[in-house]
């Protein structure tokens, strides 16, 4: 078993294989070698580890990611990697945008593959399809563009 | 905003295009602020799928520009009197040509894909083309001189592996440079809308026989001509190839009967027609005699799929397929055929490799059937009924 700790101090003794999903806590796990040491995570809250943690459990026993769904990879590829998403993990991610920023930055920071993969592939479905207007609604974002920079990008980028 | 670092908007960016890869979606990511037009305008990869629609050439300066050095998937659809407009657009495409890994063009004829190719390919080198695909929208009203048909395309493309064409007109092999590419190992052969009738049978076993590598041919159509008596067409031996997706009504069934293929493992069989194609005792011995031919021929089958088969004798000619037809066959799925209930329980021997039967509406088979099939046959053997795993 594995004592973690997170930034607002909540103890989670977790087995082995599960927090090893975290490349970071297995660094940190080979680095001190055995020991009974508490790991701290500075930078998650027990709110968001809770979920990383319920993912992490679900996923024990899934293959490890493959590094060739980067940069080249063909389109197909990218696609299935893309689609492959089973309703529990639909379900999983369906939370408030908050918080779903909030596991993406955890997985970041716990080095995470699949769950910081599958956490930008659920804000990807929030995007998909949607307006230039739309999206800026969704994540109350203010378009900083001048109108003639706005004006140039869409004579690049939109067909006429 | 979401306060993340531009290294997560990328993987953001990069998840939305795999699911989105519709022509807006881009340039709306680039209309959302400056932060977002920086961040994506520096992912190279956000920018190698450019799909071309209108003679709009700054778009496809501005797709080209970002996307580095990495390999182009290029879709170029020119339908209309747009070709003409297009001279620019193909110019800046063919300076690239050493980039591109696929190239897929959408025409109204082949006129307008022969000079595209022509544009395009300049008989330079394509060294990382991987895919050449042509569909065509309309019939031309004209008769190719067969010698001129993609006769200028590329000097070399070593990693040229799949050829997706309509099936009419065909390059041949006298006068194109193109199939004789040892790289071909995948053919598809559009013979849908509109082709119907225009096929030479003889141009396609040419072609066949001229692609020495070939390890899979896919042949779809729709229409309803066919020999069924195929005797005069030439026997193509074709010693690679490994899978055989064929679609009759329509060709289909002759190309099955003359292809001999010692290595074939896959063989997907699609008979399924609209309601205008009235099917025929004529179509199921054709069908019959096909599969005896292969069976004959490439006794490496491990996977059969059928579609809306129909087989004359059918009470016999299903035990025979699970049984004798195939030594090696693994895998079986049949889709809206005609096996019944008192076809499975005839079958008293599958072939000894024989691990899955898949059926998918087969109205002559029920439960009493399958369960019955299923008690005969080994512990790890998987019986799958309308997308539903079978347990005893």
């Amino acid at each position: 078993m594995v004592i973690l700790i997170t930034s607002d101090n909540v103890k989670y003794v977790v087995e082995k294989d599960v927090a090893e999903l975290s490349v970071l806590v297995k660094n940190m796990l080979e680095d001190i070698g055995p020991s009974d040491e508490p790991i701290p995570l500075h930078n998650v809250t027990s709110t968001v580890f809770n979920k990383v943690l319920e993912y992490c459990i679900y996923h024990r026993n899934d293959p490890p990611p493959s590094d060739d769904d980067e940069g080249c990879a063909s389109p197909l590829h990218k696609y299935l990697a893309s689609h492959i998403c089973s309703e529990w993990d639909q379900r999983f991610f369906d939370v408030d945008q908050a918080l779903l920023f909030d596991i993406i930055l955890a997985a970041n920071y716990l080095d995470i593959k699949t769950l910081l993969d599958d956490a930008c592939k659920a804000v990807a479905h929030l995007i998909q399809g949607k307006s230039t207007e739309e999206i800026r609604g969704i994540f109350n974002i203010v378009n900083d563009f001048t109108p003639e920079e706005e004006a140039r990008v869409k004579k690049e980028n939109v067909s006429s | 905003m979401p306060d993340l670092p531009p290294e997560l908007w990328t993987t953001i960016f990069r998840q939305l295009v795999a699911v989105d890869n519709t022509a807006l979606c881009r340039p709306r990511i680039l209309l959302t602020n400056r932060t977002w037009y920086q961040v994506a305008t520096s992912i190279y990869d956000l920018w190698t799928r450019i799909e071309i629609t209108t003679p709009h050439i700054a778009q496809v300066q501005f797709y080209i520009s970002h996307s580095g050095a990495l390999p182009l998937d290029i879709h170029l659809t020119v339908l209309g009197s747009m070709v003409q407009d297009m001279h620019p657009v193909a110019r800046l495409i063919a300076s690239h040509l050493h980039r591109i890994r696929l190239l897929e063009l959408h025409v109204q004829q082949h006129e307008d894909a022969e000079h595209l190719v022509q544009e395009i390919g300049r008989d330079q080198p394509a060294p990382l083309l991987e895919v050449l695909s042509i569909s065509l929208r309309a019939l031309s009203p004209w008769v190719f001189s067969d010698s001129l048909v993609y006769r200028t395309t590329f000097s070399s493309a070593p990693r040229l592996a799949h050829l997706i064409l309509p099936v009419y007109p065909l390059p041949r092999k006298r006068s194109c440079a193109l199939i004789h590419f040892p790289s071909l190992t995948h053919l598809t052969l559009d013979a849908r809308s509109p082709f119907h009738g225009q096929l030479n049978p003889e141009m396609v076993f040419e072609l066949l026989g001229a692609l020495v590598n070939l390890e899979s041919f896919t042949f779809k159509s729709t229409d309803t001509c066919s020999y069924f008596n195929t005797s005069g067409f030439p026997l193509v031996e074709s010693k690679r190839l490994r899978s055989v997706d064929i679609s009759a009504p329509g060709w289909g069934l002759d190309i099955l009967a003359r292809i001999v293929a010692p290595s074939l493992q896959n063989v997907c069989f699609d008979t399924r027609r609209d309601g205008v194609l009235m099917w025929s005792d004529v179509l199921a011995l054709g069908i019959s005699d096909a599969l005896r031919l292969l069976s004959e021929r490439s006794p490496s089958v491990t996977h059969v799929e059928l579609y809306a088969v129909k087989f004359s004798y059918h009470h016999w000619r299903y035990p025979w397929l699970l049984g004798e037809a195939f030594p090696l066959l693994q895998v079986l799925k049949l889709d809206d055929t005609d096996i019944t209930d008192a076809v499975l329980e005839r079958t008293s021997q599958t072939s000894p490799h024989f691990r899955r039967l898949e059926l998918r509406g087969c109205p002559g088979v029920t439960e009493g059937g399958w369960l019955s099939f299923l008690s005969r046959r080994d512990e790890d053997f998987e019986l799958v009924v309308d997308g539903r795993t079978i347990s005893r």
